[in-house]
């Protein structure tokens, strides 16, 4: 059979942010947040415009089906999960202080925020879940405390992140749960997609963040063994 | 001839689904037939899947309304799982489902393909027997484990925990996939620091007992170390009872380790000065392996992490040579 095409040893235990298990100086924790923040920023003013576009159209179509088809559960119940996201407060803070937070109280570390970037980036490709205005407080929180939770061998309880994020310890840990099945527990980032990404943020960060990070992510970053898999499981359909 | 059994994988495997259970209750889908354990943490039951009659596993773990959520060893074994499941030495990981309880309290159930015994209970069941395991035998699970373990880190993941009870087993067949994955962690992404209070006592390796911050996958090459020969001798190889008892232990019959024989102990965080034996032959502590088992054994249990055979390696060594030629790869 042919041979297998696993990342080799020394492809997978790299340490693509330099070797004391932290990420290069570059990505420092002020200079992580800063440039997500910015990144984020983007995104959400994109998602705000698309949404707007959306909604107009929608008007002119007055043929369009409802939005909440229940001719497939699956799909309903995860349209649910993502609306759970929505509602409620609005950051009354920047994005930077927002994300800020998370370092300074909760002592997340560079990597965690990454992590939490790629969940994001995976939430929009497969369940169609953006970061706008209105989802922004309750999304990040999860993203984070997620993301720390798989990454991190010790973790702060989740009433505290909640307190951190400014929510309710309940409602947080109802958007866990959300965000898991939402995600289909994907929650591992491979060696080589982890440091795409952070090849990705060290780029914004050279170029005075003109860089454009939305068009080099156009292909899904997925690692071999996963793209592989997903294909099986797609050929399996 | 000594070779494996494998069994016929299905055409198609059944990617797991991860549904909510909408409509039917999750448990109204299967009929819980016995409790069969305890995994790191959940309940663990045998039961019948009412649509198709199908014994699965069913773990269960139960999500109080207290300020933790869903624990970190959930969320990292099912998606772990969910990544090395293919494999056909890891445990297959069918399906996952939220539900409720009657106290209205939410439950995840992780429904796992159903094997009747571990290696814990094959282990004890000889010894009760006063018998031994077949060297022929010793070697076809051996074989599995490595490959198993082979997988598992060339995914970048550490299980942290192998011990005889997370290796499940097929007695008619003698399958043996690994299980339990609720400790492990992925490496693929740069933390500071490994927690030390994972793996079970007995099993862990002198790196970890002596504080190394960073770890990687020789941890678990000395558990597979430790597994091989209780499988040999159905006894634990290093029973200790406390941290400090169980590097004694492991020092006393090993060796006291020094610079020449692990260059940088000294100068681990938990390093002072400890009684200075000399160690014994395997031959002596492992009574009942060829030349050759006893070669691979050594290289499992090598003192310097950087030098223990890594579980890629012992699939080539000559202890395995009549196991691998009914290898289909």
């Amino acid at each position: 059979m042919a041979t297998s095409e696993l990342p080799s040893e020394s492809d997978a235990f790299a340490f693509p942010c330099g070797d004391d298990g932290t990420t290069s100086p570059a990505l420092s924790p002020p200079v992580v947040i800063s440039v997500l923040a910015s990144i984020l920023e983007r995104h959400i003013a994109l998602n705000e415009r698309a949404m707007a576009a959306a909604s107009g159209l929608d008007q002119s179509a007055p043929g369009d089906k409802d939005d909440d088809d229940d001719s497939d559960p699956a799909a309903a119940a995860a349209r649910k999960r993502a609306r759970a996201f929505d509602g409620g407060t609005v950051l009354d803070m920047s994005l930077h202080a927002f994300l800020e937070r998370f370092s300074r109280y909760a002592h997340v570390s560079p990597q965690v925020y990454v992590v939490a970037y790629a969940y994001l980036d995976r939430l929009r490709r497969g369940a169609g879940v953006r970061v706008v205005r209105a989802n922004a407080q309750r999304l990040l929180t999860t993203a984070i405390l997620v993301a720390s939770k798989f990454v991190e061998d010790r973790n702060y309880r989740n009433s505290y992140f909640a307190a951190v994020g400014g929510l309710a310890a309940a409602e947080l840990s109802a958007l866990e749960l959300d965000f898991l099945f939402l995600m289909q527990f994907r929650l591992n980032v491979c060696a080589g997609v982890f440091r795409s990404y952070c090849r990705h943020l060290e780029r914004e960060v050279s170029h005075g963040g003109w860089y454009r990070v939305d068009r080099r992510l156009g292909r899904p970053l997925v690692c071999a063994g996963e793209a592989r898999a997903q294909q099986r499981q797609a050929a399996a359909v | 001839m000594a070779t494996i059994q494998h069994q016929a994988k299905p055409a198609v495997a059944a990617a797991p689904s991860t549904t909510t259970g909408g409509g039917q209750r999750a448990m109204d889908l299967y009929e819980k037939l016995e409790k069969v354990g305890e995994g790191t943490y959940g309940k663990v039951y045998r039961a019948r899947e009412k649509a198709t009659g199908r014994i699965v596993a069913l773990k269960k773990t139960r999500l109080p309304e207290d300020d933790e959520g869903v624990p970190p060893t959930a969320m990292r074994e099912v998606s772990l799982l969910r990544m090395l499941s293919q494999d056909p030495h890891v445990v297959r990981l069918l399906d996952l489902k939220q539900g409720v309880n009657k106290e209205g309290q939410t439950i995840l159930y992780l429904v796992f393909e159903y094997m009747d015994t571990d290696l814990k209970k094959f282990i004890r069941g000889h010894r009760s027997n006063n018998e031994k395991i077949p060297a022929a035998t010793v070697k076809i699970l051996m074989y599995q484990l490595c490959k198993g373990v082979a997988f598992v880190h060339g995914r970048g993941v550490l299980h942290r925990d192998l011990k005889p009870h997370n290796l499940l087993m097929d007695r008619k067949t003698m399958a043996l996939k690994i299980a339990d994955l609720g400790l492990s962690r992925a490496i693929t992404v740069p933390v500071k620091k490994y927690t030390h209070e994972i793996l079970t006592l007995w099993y862990r390796a002198p790196e970890i007992l002596l504080g190394a911050t960073h770890y990687s996958t020789p941890v678990d090459i000395w558990s597979v170390g430790c597994i091989f020969a209780e499988l040999v001798t159905n006894q634990p190889l290093f029973p200790g009872d406390s941290e400090l008892q169980q590097l004694l232990h492991i020092f006393k019959l090993l060796g006291t380790p020094n610079e020449q024989v692990w260059p940088g102990v000294g100068k681990l965080p938990n390093w002072h000065e400890y009684p200075q034996w000399k160690p014994t032959k395997l031959s002596a502590l492992v009574p009942g392996l060829d030349a050759d088992g006893y070669d691979l054994l050594e290289k499992l249990l090598e003192y310097e992490p950087a030098k223990r055979i890594p579980a890629k390696k012992a699939l080539e060594h000559p202890y395995f040579k009549d196991v691998r030629k009914g290898d289909a790869h």
